[in-house]
């Protein structure tokens, strides 16, 4: 990059990003983040027409655009169907703050689900993963209704 | 019903990490001017504009307002589409648009990003709130789940990966517009550069850049009196899957929006062997690896073989089928622009104005679009009408 | 311009469906995806359509307003577009309704839904807003769509006379006629000392002259000539449309110039053959998020001389049972979800050339004018024209 003529100092504005919004969350996450919250449970709901099992429960099944009302448990343990392990410090969008690295993260299905969820794996070390491995939903002892009310997924021998 | 319509002028900008020298407005100026320059045209010429851009990474809200003018989008029709990663692609395919319906005349589009403008990682940081949060790793941590899915599945090796850098890195070399140029990359160096989401290293992944490519669109009576050789889109075809990575499962290895959209696309244009009868592939390559489960998704070999195309060197610039002469997303990757630049890198081809990265005798090209987490814009340009 | 000329006499798209939600100051009973699925099927149910029949998909929203990135991923798969062709406009409805118009035109598309959605009670409004203006020289000024428009409204009122209480006169106009609208957020007999004493927000604009913000979806079903004469008994066919951007800079444009909104109803009236559009028009909807904009777009839209637009609206012309109604809905007083709004007018528009239009339908209408903005002051300008 090469300034341009007259360009004796590059002028920069900082303007600070400000945005303050309240996100309306639907009668299908509130029920979902109730459940884990009072429960424990981690709960899909399943497609009337092609009879999956989502997870997160949303109102509509994308496929068959069919809407969806039947609750049901799913996990807490799943199988891993793929991992990483994360040595970059991202910025974790809910707290402003970076994750201390290396941290596991994979895509986790679910028992009796289909989706697989996107989670955080206690393990970080990517030669002690493999995919197909069992893992198990850790909660946190004082849940507050929100995703981070799971911890990570453990893995288990099974 | 629709009209025949060509790309006629393309212009880029230098793309780099950050363009301190122009603000936003003067960035999408340069590429709109160089791509007017390219056509022989006056921006009196143009009917209508059509911006693309991932507004949020710039913290800004409908930068058309403020950057249109830039294109010359100043009493006539502008607007701006946002369709996620897609974009730049998309924007090219509203392009095509806007001249096929016969409302317009002669179009340009120009896709843009800033990423040094705001913060990008909280840009990506700022998906669904409730969930994709939580995990924080942008795209990268994305891509690695799914390419643990495709190791396991076909077997690609990271050396097989770090060949895709190379040859990348190397090609973008010719390109005076590409960001990362490394003429001497080697497979060693990039299976020693830092992992940063297992297995993905750093130097197979795609950067952020600053920059702004344009393309002009017109309709068949225009193109044939403007240019010597018009790039005639033949078919552009879009085709979104599931926002849930969990949903998408195997995206590198299927990539069913993509798979779909290329059948349908081949179908149009009656294309039976893409390998044999393409001439150039731009394909949009966020990371090594999506490149070669791409190639198997594109029909170009059997699924399994993708990483023995790169290995027989079959889509390097002395191969059958080159893909990505211009470096590829992996080498420039300004958000908004980089599937216009694979619209625009596809178009110069058959332009003839390729310089050091032309490959000779293109008639047929193959351009691709993607976006998170499972969407794909395809084109197919041509030398010929059809 | 190509088709410009006979487009009008052969008209090639048709509008088959439309649907609209209730304007509300506060939807967060249900989540975005819940409301637009919703007004999705309403729309796919008015067009005797099923998703598989849709084969293109346009959506509109901003990312600001939805404050996260690529906000419209949340969307597909409540807009049907699973394994579909899909695309957004970040912008006004009526760009995405364009975006769909052309990709039939183009032959790609034979059934476009084109779905809009906008949450006004999820952000600060000034902060958003504020966010549109360069950063250059606007942004830092503290610039918002409410500061500008008042300085619109500033020097169109001194231009041409117009006083606060001719301003007023739209929100009374505006707010009776609500009464008819069963989606108005805000509908009651008010009078003009009532918008006149509100508190002033911004000089000249007091808080009854500004469109209350909303949260609202619609979306429309767009179909092919061909198409279009299977699903419907009663298609509206698109006659004309007409997209024009002004200058950013505020002192670069003539705020009562209006030039943009010249250059796009220009476009549409020709497409459309309409020459007179007083005379040829029998209903029009108007993006008008102040009161002061509902006299200036009137104006520019050629439906009177330049600063006849109070006395128009003044001697009745302009409401329901004038020779002109504009915004028998109620317009945006009756509810600004700010993005939705030019589609919405467009489903309005619709609803009276089939005379589905309940207690707010002007007789006899066989063309209707849809109008929208995007960006502040009008920068943005499209007109459509839709008739039978």
């Amino acid at each position: 990059m090469e300034k341009k003529k007259g360009q004796d100092e590059l002028l920069r504005i900082t303007i600070h990003m400000k945005a303050h919004y309240r996100f309306p969350a639907g009668s299908h996450y509130e029920r979902f983040f109730k459940e884990i919250k009072e429960t424990g449970r981690i709960m899909g709901v399943k497609c009337p027409d092609c009879g999956r099992v989502l997870v997160p429960p949303r109102p509509v099944c994308g496929e068959c655009f069919s809407k969806t009302e039947e609750w049901v448990q799913v996990g807490p343990k799943g199988k891993v169907i793929a991992f990483t392990s994360i040595y970059f410090p991202f910025i974790d969008g809910t707290t402003g703050k970076p994750r201390p690295i290396p941290y596991g993260a994979g895509l986790i299905q679910l028992d009796g689900a289909f989706s697989a969820i996107n989670h955080i794996l206690e393990e970080g070390d990517p030669e002690k993963l493999h995919i197909g491995m069992r893992v198990e939903a850790v909660l946190k002892e004082k849940r507050e209704g929100n995703i981070g009310d799971i911890l990570f997924f453990r893995s288990i021998e099974e | 019903m629709g009209r025949k319509v060509a790309i006629i002028g393309t212009g880029q900008t230098k793309h780099c990490s950050s363009r301190e020298d122009v603000n936003e407005m003067e960035l999408i100026y340069e590429a709109a001017t160089a791509a007017l320059k390219d056509a022989e045209m006056t921006i009196k010429d143009i009917d209508a504009v059509v911006l693309a851009n991932m507004e949020l990474f710039e913290g800004r809200a409908l930068p058309d307002m403020w950057c249109g003018e830039g294109a010359g989008g100043f009493m006539k029709h502008a607007f701006k589409i946002s369709t996620g990663g897609t974009s730049g692609t998309s924007g090219a395919i509203s392009g095509y648009y806007h001249v096929a319906s016969g409302l317009f005349d002669k179009v340009m589009v120009v896709g843009f990003e800033k990423h040094s403008e705001g913060n990008a990682s909280s840009g990506m940081a700022l998906t669904d709130p409730f969930w994709d949060r939580h995990i924080a790793a942008a795209a990268i941590g994305n891509f690695a789940l799914s390419v643990s899915e495709y190791m396991a599945d076909r077997g690609v090796t990271e050396e097989q990966s770090a060949k895709v850098a190379v040859k990348a890195r190397r090609n973008a070399c010719n390109n005076p517009h590409a960001h990362l140029q490394m003429p001497d990359l080697t497979v060693k160096e990039v299976l020693e550069s830092p992992v940063l989401a297992y297995p993905i290293r750093r130097l197979e992944m795609c950067p952020q850049s600053d920059g702004a490519c344009a393309i002009i669109f017109a309709s068949e009576e225009i193109a044939k009196k403007r240019c010597p050789r018009p790039a005639w889109v033949r078919a552009a075809v879009t085709r979104h899957d599931h926002i849930y990575l969990g949903e998408v499962k195997k995206r590198l290895t299927i990539m069913r929006s993509l798979r779909e959209a290329a059948k349908v696309a081949y179908d149009i244009v009656g294309i039976k062997e893409p390998l044999k009868e393409f001439d150039v592939a731009e394909i949009y390559d966020p990371l090594t690896y999506a490149e070669i489960a791409w190639y198997e998704a594109l029909g170009f070999c059997k699924d399994g073989e993708g990483g023995k195309l790169i290995d027989d060197g079959i889509t390097l610039m002395s191969g059958e089928l080159p893909v990505n002469p211009s470096g590829g997303v992996i080498s420039t990757n300004p958000v908004g622009a980089s599937g216009t630049i694979r619209v625009a890198e596809g178009a110069l081809q058959i332009h003839g104005r390729g310089g050091k990265r032309q490959v000779p005798d293109v008639n047929l090209v193959l351009v691709t679009g993607y976006g998170v987490y499972c969407w794909s814009d395809l084109l197919i340009l041509s030398s010929r009408p059809g | 311009m190509g088709r410009g000329d006979r487009f009008g006499m052969d008209p090639l798209v048709a509008i088959v469906g439309a649907s609209q939600t209730k304007f509300e100051p506060d939807k967060s009973y249900e989540s975005i995806i819940e409301t637009v699925f919703n007004v999705v099927m309403e729309a796919m149910a008015d067009a005797g359509v099923n998703r598989d029949e849709v084969d293109n998909i346009v959506t509109s929203s901003v990312d600001l307003w939805d404050g996260r990135t690529a906000s419209n991923q949340m969307l597909t798969e409540v807009v049907g577009a699973i394994m579909k062709s899909e695309s957004r406009v970040a912008g006004d409805g009526l760009g995405a309704a364009l975006q769909g118009i052309m990709a039939i035109l183009a032959g790609v598309s034979k059934v476009t839904l084109v779905v809009s959605q906008c949450r006004g009670s999820m952000g600060v409004q000034n902060e958003i807003s504020n966010w549109v203006f360069d950063p250059i020289y606007q942004q830092t000024l503290g610039l918002d769509y409410l500061s500008a428009g008042a300085l619109q409204a500033n020097y169109f009122m001194s231009q041409f006379g117009i006083s606060q209480i001719d301003c007023a006169q739209v929100v009374v106009k505006n707010l009776r006629e609500a009464q008819n609208n069963p989606y108005a957020q805000v509908k009651r007999e008010i009078t003009v000392d009532e918008v006149m004493n509100s508190p002033m927000w911004a000089y000249p604009i007091k808080e009854m002259d500004i469109a209350p913000i909303s949260d609202g979806a619609c979306a429309v079903i767009l179909a092919s000539q061909e198409k279009a004469k299977v699903l419907s008994i009663k298609p509206v066919w698109i006659l004309g449309v007409g997209s024009c951007l002004d200058s950013h800079y505020l002192g670069d444009r003539d705020l009562a110039g209006g030039d943009a909104l010249i250059m796009a109803s220009k476009k549409a009236y020709h497409m459309a053959g309409i020459t007179n559009p007083l005379e040829e028009l029998d209903v029009a909807e108007v993006t008008a998020a102040f009161s002061y904009q509902e006299l200036l777009w009137t104006e520019l839209l050629g439906f009177c001389k330049r600063g006849e637009g109070a006395n128009m609206l003044k001697t009745g012309m302009t409401s329901l049972g004038g020779a002109l109604p504009v915004n028998p809905s109620g317009g945006m007083m009756a509810g600004n979800p700010i993005t939705v709004a030019g589609l919405t007018r467009l489903v309005e528009a619709v609803l009276q050339v089939r005379g589905e239009a309940g207690q707010r339908q002007v007789k006899g209408v066989r063309r209707a004018l849809a109008h929208g903005t995007t960006g502040c002051c009008g920068q943005g300008q499209y007109v459509m024209i839709v008739g039978d």
